[in-house]
């Protein structure tokens, strides 16, 4: 959380020098939560996968406009899926949850004052994933991934597109789908001696937002 | 008992309303402080009570005044502050579920007349009363919960209604009479009106008992007494009346009758019956019969019933009598007694407790006697934390023997006591003071240096303050001999059957005096169930098909039944009316039952257990269904003949083919001892071999002082136990039935249970009603593995082999029972491995660890030690804490003595203990997460900054000194001379304790904290060191 903290103070200080004289939005953001899953593999034995569960995300943002079509907002955004693996015969399950913090660049299909205006979105920032489940002396399919209770933070790549649409004369109703690029946490998924996991988890997030311009 | 049935039904049906009563009131301790050393208060009322209601809206009891002609009005704390005059002789009365009415019934039978015969309804709201007068004289009143009186008289059950006076016959009495008054003084109401009656909690039955005959054949010399009674149950719902005419033996006292909540049961004078009344449940044992001394009530809360009643051979007890009058907290389901706390004075009657069970209301001899049963753990008693000590010396230790057991008051306070013994050889100290204290008890082997057997004593407990009456503690001593063979297992308890499953690796002990059935492992002979049986089991038969294990008893008219596969009860076998079924055996055709009958022949019945009825049989064959009352049954493991042997002389013999009774015979003039039945047709009784006519073909091999008390067949040989008297050595054969002669024979290192004369006076100086004439203490298990004896102190178990010849035993290798490394120190849990370590495999959880177990004893130059675990590869066991450097180990056998086995003892040798478990792994670290209680594995890491506890053994002598054997104490913690240092990687945990833990001998306990700095990963090294000694480490994952 201290290195969340760090980011986002430096990410809001670079706002001002981007910003002058454009609008201004604020606004908060929710949704579905998806994650691509990786293998883990152990010698010559079947593969495990690890993933997140399905669950939902939700987040706040301050964003601006730079210029006709230039904009960027920097977003904090929580994630709640549980930590999981299967495959050989098991399941295991682990309660966790994500906190990111990222500046994204977008780019509007559409010039300022358009009623609805496209977008594309990319971005990056920091991503702490948090181990929150229950310890129990044995876990399903832990000669591969120790699921823990640990904090793990990793780089956070992001990209997206979606939609603004004003709602009245103050008003934002955004519709997005945004990915998630990190490398897999593997403090929560810790693989076990002789356990290979690597590679990166895309999360998906599809969500609706509502915005206030100022 | 016999009985008569005559029945009466009503069609009346009535809907009621009930009424809460508050009780709202407070508890002084004062009042309830009778004279020191009894509980409860004694409200004298100035006459003779005769019952008692409780009116808890209004917070008083009405007490009917039977000679005084009064309704005392009674508070809940026992003040006196009313008193209303009502007609002579109020009896009985009642107050209404709404607490409206209270309705007396006057009982006034005088010569001349009875006019005075009658009923009072009083209206409590109104302030207003009435009066009816009666032609027959009124037993009893009690109120179901439909709000209407159900009267009983000499001639009838009358239905009242209070609101309108009317009443209704539901039934007609016969045979019931009365007393005439006036009548010879020292006469109570109790025997005046020869009726009681109770209501069920849901106010939904009521029960009742009223004296019928003529009233002189009673048996306590009160000339007041009959032994014939008429027992009825009312049922409000259908307004039906069940009664039964019951003939008793000694009479129906105490005159008072219980029942529980749901009606399901009730007590009338000694006995407890279902609500189909003519069921005895079972009963309380050795009463005396006398009418107007005791009270019974049932706690349905605390699964309780509270009795006293006077048993045979005591006079009555008045207050300032030396021995006061007792209150028995027994078990309400099966009358085991459980407390026994002492009264100022004797009950007489009617007993009822308050709402919420904390008070008890009893007719007493002063009036009413208040007992605060809802503050048992309040009152002062003196409570042993031990009922059995066992001292087991044996030829590795002749020292002074020394146990100790604690002395407490469960509430807490400082209690009187008192304790001696008459027992030479023992000494007690402290022998008084105050709860509460911790007694030794030393015993100087050198006093008991020429008994080989078992020396029982008693250590007497008192108490001046405490109410109770505590148990004696009682002490085994023991020293047997090199060639004594056999290891104990204490049993507390007076055991009085043995019985090895016939396809399972158990046995099953009968305790009586708590009316317990319990359940043994037969491979580590520990107990693993705990049954209740009916009260006063007596022996036990499994069924033919290996399901049931059936009990039979002295004080129930039921053979329990237990599921073998479940160890659960199953449904009871009941018996005929009056009949005890104190011997039963099974063959593939039947189960047949010896009763001890209620009447003037004796009798063997047949178990159907689909129906789970007994039912007499009319003949055994061509001979008379009269049978000795001591009578065993027992039968033979092929299912083809049960065989009776009776106390008279005489045998029968059942054959399962002809399903009768073959044979009967009477070769003897009496009978007692081991009984047996093989498969091929031989059958012993006492010392004699039977054939297949019952016909005596030999006699077993017998010293002249010699008593026989087990016998079981195994194969074509037989297995026999006997001995000269209880406290020399036992003495076990092998006996070869081609000739009846003693193939092998060892001594057993205690004697085994021995029979009974019968009518046996008792310690307790009461008499006895049933007898041990006839004793099965041998029981060969299914394994083959053991052979169990029924024995002076509990259980002896035997190798199968007991009789084979021992090989010297050999000790390979000691190491520290932590993880099997070599290292050990002073107080280390050690395993020595070898052969012939030990004749028996046997396990104990005894503490302080015994210095002998299974046969075997260990020394360390000389000093003892002590043993958790024995078998023929290795023993378990504790370093004494006084070895030192290099020393050496001696084992001792039956076998005889290994070679000297030398070892070094280093001063502090941590080892983590690796026995704990998590899923499928075994054998992990004992290192446990104080957050959450659980192991350390892998899926549950150390984490930076938590407390884990580590459990090691081999840390050396402690501050303060444990005895070698004894378990750690728990306050102060006896803490390691030498601290140790645990580190995780290069990080240095902070140590928050490190001493013995509390409870278990020979293990250590360390609590350290972790630091943030510590080392991540998946095998991080921890380990434990003391001083410049060696250490330990295991490998463990660490995580944030």
């Amino acid at each position: 959380m201290k290195a969340i903290g760090v980011f986002a103070a430096a990410a809001l200080a670079c706002v001002p020098y981007a910003a002058h004289a454009q609008k201004w939005e604020v606004g908060g953001v929710g949704g579905g939560s998806l994650y691509t899953s990786r293998d883990a593999t152990l010698g010559s034995g079947p593969a495990v996968k690890a993933t997140f569960s399905s669950g939902y995300a939700a987040g706040v943002y301050v964003g601006q406009d730079m210029g006709r079509f230039w904009g960027g907002e920097i977003r904090y955004t929580f994630q709640r899926n549980n930590a999981e693996l299967s495959g050989s015969g098991g399941k295991a399950s682990f309660g966790a949850q994500a906190h990111s913090i990222h500046y994204d660049f977008v780019l509007h299909m559409k010039p300022t004052g358009n009623r609805v205006r496209p977008y594309f979105s990319f971005g990056a920032g920091v991503k702490q994933y948090r181990g929150t489940g229950v310890e129990r002396v044995t876990q399903p399919l832990s000669d591969y991934v120790l699921l823990t209770r640990t904090n793990d933070m990793t780089a956070l790549v992001t990209a997206g597109f979606g939609v603004k649409m004003k709602i009245g004369e103050k008003g934002i109703l955004r519709v997005e789908v945004r990915d998630y690029l990190t490398p897999i946490p593997k403090k929560i998924f810790a693989p076990n001696r002789g356990a290979d996991l690597g590679g990166w988890f895309h999360s998906f997030l599809p969500m609706v937002g509502i915005g206030y311009v100022f | 008992m016999t009985k008569t049935i005559f029945r009466w039904r009503t069609g009346f049906t009535h809907a009621w309303r009930i009424a809460a009563a508050a009780a709202v009131y407070v508890l002084l301790a004062a009042p309830f402080a009778g004279y020191a050393g009894t509980v409860g208060k004694v409200v004298a009322i100035g006459g003779h009570a005769s019952d008692l209601a409780l009116d808890e809206g209004r917070g008083v009891v009405y007490v009917a005044n039977y000679t005084a002609n009064r309704i005392e009005v009674m508070t809940l704390d026992g003040d006196i502050r009313t008193s209303i005059n009502v007609a002579a002789q109020p009896s009985s009365l009642a107050l209404s579920p709404d607490g409206r009415f209270l309705v007396i019934a006057h009982f006034s039978s005088f010569q001349g007349g009875s006019a005075g015969n009658g009923l009072t309804i009083m209206d409590l709201s109104a302030d207003t009363r009435q009066s009816y007068s009666l032609g027959a004289a009124p037993l009893g009143v009690a109120f179901g919960i439909d709000g209407k009186a159900l009267v009983v008289t000499s001639g009838e059950f009358l239905l009242l209604d209070p609101w309108t006076g009317r009443t209704d016959v539901l039934g007609t009495v016969q045979g019931v009479t009365t007393r005439t008054l006036p009548l010879p003084q020292g006469n109570l109401p109790t025997n005046i009106v020869s009726a009681s009656m109770a209501v069920s909690g849901d106010g939904l039955w009521v029960a009742g008992s009223a004296g019928v005959g003529a009233g002189s054949a009673g048996g306590n010399g009160q000339g007041a007494t009959t032994n014939e009674s008429l027992e009825f149950v009312y049922d409000v719902t259908t307004k039906r009346v069940e009664a039964v005419k019951w003939t008793w033996t000694p009479p129906p006292g105490p005159r008072a009758v219980a029942m529980n909540h749901d009606g399901s049961r009730h007590t009338s004078g000694w006995g407890m019956y279902d609500r189909r009344i003519d069921l005895a449940l079972n009963q309380f044992p050795l009463a005396s019969g006398r009418f107007e001394v005791g009270t019974h009530v049932f706690d349905d809360r605390r699964g309780l019933m509270y009795a006293q009643y006077e048993e045979s051979g005591q006079a009555a007890q008045p207050a300032s009598a030396a021995r006061k009058p007792t209150l028995l907290v027994l078990d309400a389901d099966n009358l085991a007694v459980k407390e026994r706390w002492q009264l100022p004075e004797n009950t007489a009657g009617k007993s009822v407790l308050n709402s919420d069970s904390s008070l008890m209301y009893s007719i007493s001899d002063s009036g009413i006697l208040i007992i605060p049963i809802g503050r048992a753990n309040q009152i002062p008693r003196v409570v042993a934390s031990k009922e059995t000590l066992s001292f087991r010396g044996n030829y590795c230790e002749r020292r002074v023997s020394v146990q100790e057991v604690t002395l407490s008051d469960p509430s807490g306070a400082n209690v009187d006591f008192s304790l001696s013994t008459t027992q030479a050889g023992i000494s007690i100290s402290p022998a008084a003071g105050v709860t509460p204290a911790t007694i030794r008890i030393s015993v100087d082997p050198t006093a008991f240096q020429n008994q080989k057997g078992t020396v029982s004593a008693a250590i007497d407990v008192k108490t001046e303050r405490g109410v109770n009456v505590p148990s004696q503690i009682r002490v085994l001593i023991n020293n047997r001999e090199p060639d004594q063979r056999g290891s104990f297992a204490t049993v507390a308890g007076k055991l009085v059957d043995l019985v090895a499953d016939p396809v399972r690796d158990r046995f099953y002990v009968l305790r009586q005096d708590t009316n317990q059935l319990l359940v043994f492992d037969g491979s580590s002979q520990t107990q693993i169930a705990t049954l209740k049986t009916a009260n006063t089991p007596t022996q036990m038969a499994v069924t033919f098909d290996r399901r049931y294990l059936l009990v039979g008893h002295d004080n129930a008219q039921v053979i329990r039944v237990y599921d073998l596969e479940t160890l659960e009860e199953s449904a009871p076998v009941r018996m005929p009316g009056g009949h005890y079924p104190r011997s039963i055996a099974a063959s593939a055709r039947g189960i047949l039952v010896a009763s001890r009958v209620a009447g003037p022949k004796h009798k063997i019945s047949r178990v159907d257990m689909l129906t789970r009825i007994a039912t007499e049989m009319p003949s055994l064959g061509v001979y008379e269904n009269d049978i000795h009352v001591d009578t065993i049954l027992v039968g033979s493991a092929n299912g083809s003949t049960v065989f009776a042997a009776q106390a008279d002389g005489k045998v029968l013999l059942y054959n399962a083919n002809a399903d009768t009774f073959t044979i009967s015979r009477k070769d003897f003039s009496a009978l007692s001892g081991a009984y047996a039945a093989s498969s091929f047709d031989l059958y012993v009784i006492n010392n004699t071999i039977l054939n297949s006519s019952l016909v005596p073909v030999g006699t077993l091999d017998s010293s002249s002082t010699a008593v026989s008390s087990g016998y079981a067949f195994v194969d074509q040989y037989g297995i026999r136990l006997t001995a000269a008297s209880q406290t020399s050595p036992g003495l076990i054969e092998r006996v070869d039935l081609s000739g009846g002669r003693s193939a092998r024979s060892s001594r057993v290192a205690e004697a085994p249970v021995l029979p009974e004369s019968a009518g046996q006076t008792g310690s307790t100086a009461v008499q006895k009603s049933w007898s041990q004439i006839f004793t099965r203490t041998v029981a060969p298990l299914y394994s083959r593995k053991a052979v169990v004896a029924l024995t002076q102190s509990g259980l002896t178990v035997l190798p199968w082999d007991f009789d084979a010849a021992t090989a010297p035993p050999r000790i390979e290798r000691v190491v520290n029972a932590a993880d099997g490394t070599g290292p050990v120190a002073p107080g280390s849990l050690i395993s020595i491995y070898g052969a012939n370590l030990s004749p028996v495999d046997q396990a104990t959880r005894q503490t302080p660890l015994p210095t002998a177990l299974g046969e075997s004893c260990l020394t360390v130059n000389g000093v003892p030690v002590p043993v958790v675990y024995v078998s023929s590869t290795q023993i378990n066991g504790q370093m004494p804490f006084q070895a030192d450097g290099n020393v050496t180990m001696l084992l001792r056998t039956p076998g005889g003595v290994s070679d000297n086995f030398n070892l070094t003892v280093l001063p502090t040798a941590p080892t983590v203990f690796r026995n704990a478990v998590a899923g499928d792994q075994r054998d992990l670290p004992a290192i446990y997460r104080t957050r959450n209680g659980l192991v350390v594995t892998a899926a549950n890491p150390i984490h930076r900054g938590d407390t884990i506890s580590l459990f090691l053994t081999g840390m050396g002598r402690t501050s303060p000194a444990v005895e070698t054997g004894a378990p750690g104490p728990d306050d102060p913690m006896a803490a390691v001379v030498t601290a140790p240092r645990v580190t995780l990687g290069e990080a240095v945990l902070d140590v928050e304790s490190a001493g013995l833990a509390p409870g278990a001998v020979g293990v250590y306990q360390v609590t350290a904290r972790v630091p943030m700095n510590a080392p991540l990963g998946l095998d991080v090294t921890l380990a434990i060191s003391q001083g410049t000694g060696s250490g330990a480490s295991v490998s463990v994952r660490v995580v944030d």
